[in-house]
């Protein structure tokens, strides 16, 4: 429903979108998958900044949460496995006016698509990414993935994972250039909306690995934390994940945290026993490929041959 | 035979007018510039001045010295003369400048300078002119102003929303466009290969096969489809507003009949339709048909207007926009119809014609129909009627229908004719303007004369009626724009020449019935100039004669003064039957004023009894004062005293803030605050945490026992959902949808609970992996409530 308080127009877009305006088709999750509350809070971003649809492209990868683009009316590209950066960070070279949200799955982003990942990150790019990270491969129905808990069994591993996981947050904040790394949890939407908003309006790229709960195949992996916020840890500082006092309140585990602390970040990413959720590092000053990707873009087709054919002419004999 | 005898030759005319043109104020009224305003948001409006306005006022801020600047202001209206006798040899208005130009060169020419003075004079007159080069119009009182005025102010009403209505239309036909293309693409034809290779551009040269593409498309890709009845809505709707968008409409439209071959001198470039029968009714036939086509565009219009917000709801708005007809329009969608005007001269209206145009304005339509009356002379045969003694005494019954916005203006002020007109067509209803206007042929001086006796002498006076303008006449009825307006006739001073047979150099006279009537002179038979050795002690001037006949029983002859062009002055003595008229006149002009809100009657009675009144009250008053002031005196004396008092109690008694925390720690109140819903109990907390206490006495006092009772009412346990923490996951809004909706952001909320039962509650509660489903305490006559359910509900509350 509109707010009837609010003009009816905010130009220089006349339009003004609902909720429903950024709904898909029917989400086919699993009932109680952790995936739809994420939707659920891109949706309310998208209409709380009145992202215009036509300007607003979902990318993804292959896996259950890489669905996310067909629950979204907006543009988007359900990729191939892995591959969700590359496209993302291609449609980005060119087109500096659109939104863009990257969703991938802990087996997308960290298994086979690892190494588009690091680059990805290097690169900076203006983009949000959320990593859907449930310690599974949900859509394959259940085998191990990078993130999968040392002795967890799947059925690519019935007797358990042999070898620790990897940690997607530790990988990230150790790439170069990194700008913006943040972790939430699916069953706090406040926080949930919070992080992704921020993660939003971050100038580069946003990365953000949202614990996500798969009822299905891992319903025990974030069942202790979401009964018990104790197990949890909230990073709070001024300059950090906005949480309001009500929300803050539920967590008994706080650390203040200086997003601008990259050693700290550090060390709070590698902890075992807890899982920190806030903003663990943000630069805003961080180059971004993006800026250089795009020159030339405004130019015209005869501009372009011109171009070439200057860069020909230096081949002449 | 004696030169100055009444049957001389000469020609005589009344005084008044005659001398009076000799004069400055000739020029006071008319012409008027009319040029568009500052555009104050796009606005479109049009602002009027009279020239002798101002020039006078460029005058002033002009940087040169007198004394040329006075000899130019002294001969302000030559100038203007200049000007206006050069403009009616060019009728085409574009060329304004060169009419200026030219009418300065001859104004220089005709005073008399020296070389030096020369270019001084020069410069102050072209700074005057360049005043009027700015694109706008001159409007005089010639028959073909009367046609401008008309279409400017009549199309400056229609430019004033074209703009708004031109960028609407593109803003909403953009909006809808855009939907459509989307729908497009989402349908079978939006993946035919050509369509795909459109969006694409160049597919070939990076290896793609549209057909392919097309073939391997699913044919269902994502968004909501539209409804085909909201399709063919919105196609239809986008049809018609851009068939308005890419034709040639003009803003400066209007549809303009005009009865007879004699009025084509006032629209001259005008392509009037022939009119074959009745003028009105020819007019309501095309207001139908053009308010018809219009009513189809304003149906698009509102539709799209809803669609883009996406509140269009058939149920509710397809009746209403199908019942849609010109009389539902708002006003500003009613100024885009091109306005239709008939132009018929009043005289034509009698018999037949005037039942078509009663017809015209019992429909209602609002068609503006102008009435040319022509101003050559008063006719004792005249009809007589409150409103006039001419224009076929069409405004009475006119103003008398009460719907009907009526104007009654002449060309002698075509500032009032232009502001009337803008304001008849701000008007959504009938609008009817009676006119005077000279005769085809008059000279400019004559035609002066005849309008400006007509208004002067009451015989045709200006008014508005405007029928929305209020309750009282007061408020609806305006007579601005008549000569000194509170006078029973306009009096005026003239200069009398030197061989004039007066002492006086200078004397005033009034603009009398007779002295319009004399203006036929010699033709008319109620005059009778008298050569001066008929001049006799029992002649009295008119308006002297008409006091005498109040109380004089022997009244004697009333005469007029007029004037000859060697400048001899005649008395004229005036006809019993022009007496009468002139009663009558004089009669209904009194009525007239009343109804202007001028020497009204019941408000010169009230004023009278006010004056009592207050003089009475003033002595009431002071006493009353007195007596305030006494008692005033008294609590203040005792106030001071009672405050003392309460700061010594203050002293005496401590009074520490005790805060609910302290409450708590008292006991009994814990378990209240525990049972707050979270929300409140934050509210509770924040309460704490700034700081606000109640004081002891308010707790210890009388209300503890009520503030117990406001909190045990929290404490029958409503059930809630803390919508904050819903994960949107549709458990329990699969479970009983009725019971459980989304709000504005998607997560659930409890939307009717006699939509479910309390079992239906704590299954939900149990099912909602965000544990923010609280089922409360069963609600009274519920009958699921068995003991085992309340045992579970109570983990979630
Ligand atoms: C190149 C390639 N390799 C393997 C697969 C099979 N595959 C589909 S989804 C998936 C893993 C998805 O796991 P994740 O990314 O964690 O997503 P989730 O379903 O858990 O959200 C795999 C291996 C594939 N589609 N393409
Ligand atoms: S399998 Fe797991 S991740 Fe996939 S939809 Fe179901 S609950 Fe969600
Ligand atoms: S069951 Fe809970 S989380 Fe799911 S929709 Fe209902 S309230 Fe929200
Ligand atoms: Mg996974």
């Amino acid at each position: 429903m509109r707010d009837k308080s609010k003009p009816l127009t905010t130009d220089p877009s006349p339009r003004f979108f609902t909720l429903e305006d950024y709904e898909g088709q029917v989400p086919r999750w699993c009932s109680g998958c952790g995936d739809l509350p994420v939707l659920t809070a891109v949706q309310r971003i998208c209409r709380d900044e009145q992202l215009l649809p036509e300007r607003t492209v979902v990318v993804s990868g292959i896996g259950c949460s890489s669905r996310f683009p067909h629950y979204m009316k907006t543009y988007g590209f359900h990729g191939l496995h892995g591959r969700a950066f590359p496209v993302a960070c291609g449609i980005r070279s060119r087109r500096p006016d659109l939104n863009i949200f990257v969703a991938t799955g802990d087996g997308d982003c960290c298994a086979i698509g690892a190494g588009h990942w690091i680059h990805a990150i290097r690169y900076n790019m203006k983009m949000v990414v959320m990593l859907f990270d449930n310690n599974i491969y949900g859509l394959t129905k259940n085998q191990t993935s990078p993130t999968t808990a040392k002795d967890a069994n799947s059925f690519t591993h019935p007797e358990g994972s042999f070898i620790s996981p990897l940690n997607p947050i530790a990988v990230t904040l150790s790439i170069a250039n990194v700008s913006f790394v943040a972790q939430t949890v699916d069953w706090n939407p406040p926080h949930l909306y919070a992080t992704l908003l921020a993660a939003h309006r971050h100038p580069g790229l946003a990365f953000v690995r949202i614990l996500q709960r798969c009822p299905h195949f891992t319903a025990k992996v974030y069942e202790p934390c979401q009964r018990d916020p104790s197990l949890l840890l909230l990073m709070k500082h001024p300059d950090g994940i906005p949480v309001d006092d009500m929300v803050a309140k539920i967590f008994k585990n706080q650390v203040d945290h200086d997003p601008a602390n990259l050693l700290e970040a550090q060390d709070l990413a590698v902890r075992k026993e807890i899982y920190p959720i806030g903003l663990f590092y943000r630069n805003e000053s961080a180059e971004r490929y993006d800026h250089f990707s795009r020159y030339g873009a405004d130019m015209d087709q005869s501009e372009k041959v011109k171009a070439v054919e200057k860069e020909l002419d230096h081949f002449q004999i | 035979m004696h030169p100055l005898d009444s049957t001389s030759t000469i020609k005589f005319q009344p005084a008044v007018s005659a001398l009076r043109l000799k004069g400055r104020s000739r020029w006071l009224h008319s012409p008027i510039f009319v040029r568009e305003n500052q555009r104050q948001q796009g606005e479109f409006s049009l602002q009027a001045r009279t020239l002798r306005n101002l020039f006078e006022e460029r005058l002033k801020s002009l940087s040169i010295e007198e004394p040329q600047t006075g000899v130019v202001a002294d001969n302000l209206g030559h100038l203007l003369e200049c000007l206006c006798s050069n403009l009616s040899k060019n009728l085409d208005q574009a060329d304004i400048q060169k009419v200026a130009n030219d009418a300065g060169k001859k104004f220089l020419d005709t005073l008399e300078s020296n070389d030096e003075t020369k270019d001084q004079l020069n410069k102050v007159v072209n700074d005057l002119l360049s005043g009027i080069m700015e694109p706008g119009w001159i409007v005089g009182r010639r028959r073909v102003d009367l046609g401008a005025l008309c279409s400017i102010a009549i199309r400056s009403h229609r430019c004033s929303v074209f703009e708004y209505f031109r960028r609407e239309t593109k803003r909403l036909v953009g909006c809808l466009e855009s939907r459509l293309q989307v729908e497009f693409l989402h349908s079978p034809e939006g993946s035919e290969p050509d369509t795909l290779a459109g969006s694409f551009g160049k597919m070939d040269s990076i290896g793609i096969n549209a057909e392919t593409l097309a073939q391997n498309l699913p044919p269902y890709r994502g968004a909501r489809r539209l409804s085909n009845t909201q399709l063919a809505r919105l196609e239809k709707t986008v049809a018609t507003l851009r068939h308005w968008m890419h034709s040639d409409d003009n803003p400066e439209d209007l549809i303009l009949l005009a009865s007879k071959k004699g009025l084509a001198d006032i629209f001259p470039d005008s392509t009037a339709p022939s009119v074959k029968s009745n003028i009105f009714s020819n007019a309501m036939d095309c207001f139908d048909r053009t308010a018809g086509e219009w009513v189809e565009f304003f149906r698009a219009f509102r539709t799209a207007l809803l669609e883009v917000e996406n509140a269009y709801e058939p149920d509710l708005h397809d009746e209403a926009i199908a019942n849609m007809d010109w009389s539902t329009l708002t006003e500003k969608e009613f100024a885009l119809i091109p306005p239709v005007v008939a132009l018929e001269e009043s005289t034509s209206i009698e018999g037949k014609s005037l039942d078509f145009l009663n017809q015209l304005l019992d429909s209602a339509r609002p068609v503006v129909i102008i009435l040319t009356d022509v101003a050559d002379g008063f006719d004792p045969s005249a009809l007589q009627t409150i409103f006039g003694a001419s224009h076929a005494g069409l405004a009475a019954p006119i103003i008398a229908r009460g719907n009907v916005f009526v104007i009654q203006s002449s060309l002698a002020r075509p500032k009032h004719l232009f502001t009337g007109l803008t304001r008849l067509m701000g008007s959504s209803r009938p609008g009817v303007a009676l006119v005077s206007v000279p005769a085809p042929g008059d000279s400019e001086e004559l035609a002066e004369q005849f309008l400006e006796g007509a208004l002067g002498s009451r015989t045709t006076p200006c008014f508005v009626f405007d029928p929305d303008g209020g309750n009282s006449w007061a408020a609806c009825f305006d007579l601005n724009g008549n000569p000194q307006k509170e006078h029973l006739w306009p009096e005026y001073e003239i200069e009398l020449s030197e061989n004039s047979e007066s002492k006086e150099g200078n004397t005033s006279l009034r603009l009398t019935l007779p002295d319009y009537a004399a203006l036929k002179l010699p033709e008319t038979q109620e005059i009778t100039v008298i050569p001066s050795s008929e001049w006799s002690e029992q002649q009295y001037p008119l308006a002297e004669y008409l006091d005498r006949l109040q109380t004089e029983e022997n009244a004697g002859y009333p005469f007029i003064l007029v004037v000859n062009e060697e400048g001899t002055f005649r008395r004229a003595l005036v006809s019993d039957k022009l007496v009468n008229s002139c009663l009558e006149r004089v009669r209904c002009w009194r009525l007239l004023q009343e109804l202007g809100g001028i020497n009204n009657e019941y408000a010169l009675l009230a004023s009278d009894r006010a004056k009592l009144e207050t003089a009475a009250q003033k002595d009431n008053e002071r006493e009353t004062l007195l007596n305030a002031q006494k008692d005033e005196l008294e609590k203040v004396r005792l106030e001071s005293a009672r405050e003392t008092i309460d700061r010594l109690v203050a002293i005496l008694v401590s009074d520490t803030p005790l805060s609910i925390a302290d409450l708590a720690a008292e006991g009994e109140k814990s378990i209240l605050v525990e049972n707050l819903h979270p929300i409140e109990a934050a509210s509770a907390a924040l309460l704490e945490e700034g700081g606000l206490s109640f004081s002891k006495d308010k707790v210890v006092g009388g209300k503890k026992q009520e503030d117990k009772e406001e909190m045990v009412q929290v404490r029958v346990a409503d059930p809630y959902i803390d919508s904050a923490l819903c994960t949107t996951c549709n458990e329990c809004t699969n479970l009983n949808p009725l019971l459980f909706k989304y709000n504005d952001n998607k997560q659930a909320y409890i939307a009717d609970l006699e939509a479910g039962t309390f079992t239906q509650l704590v299954q939900a509660a149990e099912k909602c992996p965000a544990r923010c489903i609280h089922p409360g305490e069963p609600r009274p006559g519920d009958k699921t409530s068995t003991k085992s359910v309340l045992a579970k509900a109570a983990q979630f509350n």
